[in-house]
């Protein structure tokens, strides 16, 4: 492959490329819900708060032949997580979503969305609770409770 | 081509831009840039067996869903197991040509093709990642670099200083990308009464959502979260080093600063969130530890003038340097 480009042109199309990526990238956090047009991503990250506020979430009742009460929090499900090898804020966007289909009364979408946060459970029998907490981050680290708490939703993975 | 001359006029004379037509004809200079080249594809093999070792079969984890570059895998009806095998021994055989015959094109778009199945694999599972970016996006870049030698001839040396500096320009470009969020996200944060990062409990407020609602394991997370006013100055200081990176393109002596700066900001965002990036350090080392645009001789005083901010005030206080 031969480029017979003058040396200025390429200067000029360095320039350009990175001036397009910038511009695509940071509309990509207006245009976009995941901040990404693939493959520019806008690099927005860690830069907003988790101020106090209304969150979505889950908590377990049972695995296997273990029962809990009260249930595990969703931030102490790290052994779900780790024989996975997953993250687990990818399942807080399913957790979200399956939130939202549950409020929306939208089955199709919540047969979805329990799939895939389902597959977290390895096909071991589980129950685990939906709920909309409002969250306080800082509170939440000292104290380990929600400042309010409700549940959406209980599902069972052996049933519908 | 006068929008080209009023910019490059522009960054010569306003920004003091380096002129990579005279540095190319420093031999060191091009030694530097060879050997960059060659560290560059010498880190390939690596990063392809820690990626073997990572996704070693069986695949942990869950919904594998092929994107559309990864589609052949559902033509040829693969698992996602047999997928992470082919992915990776493609990235283990495309990077063990390159290290040999990193001045061949095709060798080097070879590499880039691994690193693009190796990025889109990753980013199959339902959620994307932006891990692999930079070692897609510079594997990109470097395919246009000459091929052959270039220290012989001069439009092939300053080429090949122009897309080394093209690949620095796109690292710095990310990383001014992310502290431009910090700013503009925390001043929107700021201005609707809303805790922000600019505020002294605003990382450790994401600290402690990080810690518990992704359940990182972080050994200084605590330390941050129960120390604001310590944190706060590091954390903005940090916020600044990101956002001006760029700079660090028309000023090459901070290059060495950034890249310790910016190894170190991977290493604690690690300690202290828990998040994993170690895609991004050999690039930020090959890429500014190695730079062939910081000059042999860099004082304290030409580091301090060159800052920005700091050497902007330096500069109407005592215009000396």
């Amino acid at each position: 492959m031969h480029f017979s480009l003058d040396y200025r042109t390429k200067k000029l199309a360095v320039l350009a490329s990175l001036a397009v990526y910038a511009a695509i990238g940071i509309s990509a956090h207006w245009l976009t819900t995941n901040d990404e047009l693939y493959p520019v991503f806008s690099w927005n990250l860690f830069a907003y708060v988790p101020n106090p506020k209304i969150e979505y979430t889950i908590a377990l009742l049972s695995f296997g032949k273990t029962h809990y009460n009260p249930p595990l929090q969703f931030n102490e499900l790290g052994f779900l997580f780790k024989q996975n090898s997953e993250s687990p804020i990818k399942y807080y966007v399913v957790i979200n979503r399956l939130a939202a289909a549950i409020m929306q009364k939208d089955p199709a979408a919540q047969e979805t969305y329990r799939q895939q946060l389902e597959a977290i459970f390895q096909k071991t029998p589980a129950q685990y609770e939906v709920l909309k907490v409002k969250n306080d981050p800082l509170a939440f680290w000292y104290t380990k409770t929600y400042v309010s708490s409700s549940v959406l939703a209980t599902f069972d993975t052996t049933k519908p | 081509m006068k929008a080209l001359e009023t910019i490059e006029t522009f960054l010569r004379d306003r920004i003091g831009f380096p002129s990579l037509t005279a540095l190319s004809k420093d031999e060191e200079v091009m030694k530097k840039s060879d050997l960059l080249i060659r560290i560059f594809y010498a880190c390939g093999p690596f990063m392809a067996f820690l990626f073997l070792i990572m996704n070693a079969p069986p695949v942990p984890r869950q919904n594998f869903d092929p994107l559309w570059a990864l589609q052949w895998v559902t033509i040829f009806h693969l698992d996602v197991n047999t997928t992470a095998v082919a992915v990776g021994v493609l990235f283990v055989v495309a990077s063990m040509l390159a290290l040999l015959w990193y001045k061949e094109r095709s060798i080097r778009a070879l590499f880039f093709f691994a690193v693009w199945q190796v990025t889109t694999y990753d980013g199959s599972f339902g959620v994307s990642t932006h891990i692999w970016y930079p070692w897609l996006f510079v594997s990109f870049i470097l395919i246009f670099l000459p091929d052959g030698s270039r220290t012989t001839n001069t439009d092939k040396a300053r080429t090949t200083l122009l897309v080394i500096w093209w690949a620095q320009a796109y690292m710095m470009l990310l990383y001014s990308m992310a502290g431009f969020w910090k700013f503009f996200i925390g001043f929107g944060q700021l201005f609707q009464g809303e805790i922000s990062n600019l505020s002294p409990y605003g990382f450790p407020y994401q600290v402690a959502w990080s810690l518990n609602q992704i359940q990182n394991q972080a050994p200084f997370g605590p330390f941050f979260i129960e120390h604001p006013y310590i944190v706060w100055p590091l954390y903005i200081g940090s916020s600044l080093f990101q956002f001006f990176a760029l700079w660090t393109m028309v000023r090459p002596r901070l290059q060495l600063l950034w890249g310790f700066e910016l190894i170190t900001f991977h290493t604690m965002t690690f300690l202290v969130l828990g998040t994993n990036f170690y895609q991004f350090i050999p690039i930020v080392i090959v890429l500014f530890c190695f730079s062939p645009f910081v000059p042999e001789r860099v004082t304290a005083t030409m580091v301090l003038y060159d800052l920005p901010l700091v050497g902007w005030a330096l500069r109407r206080w005592r215009p000396t340097s």
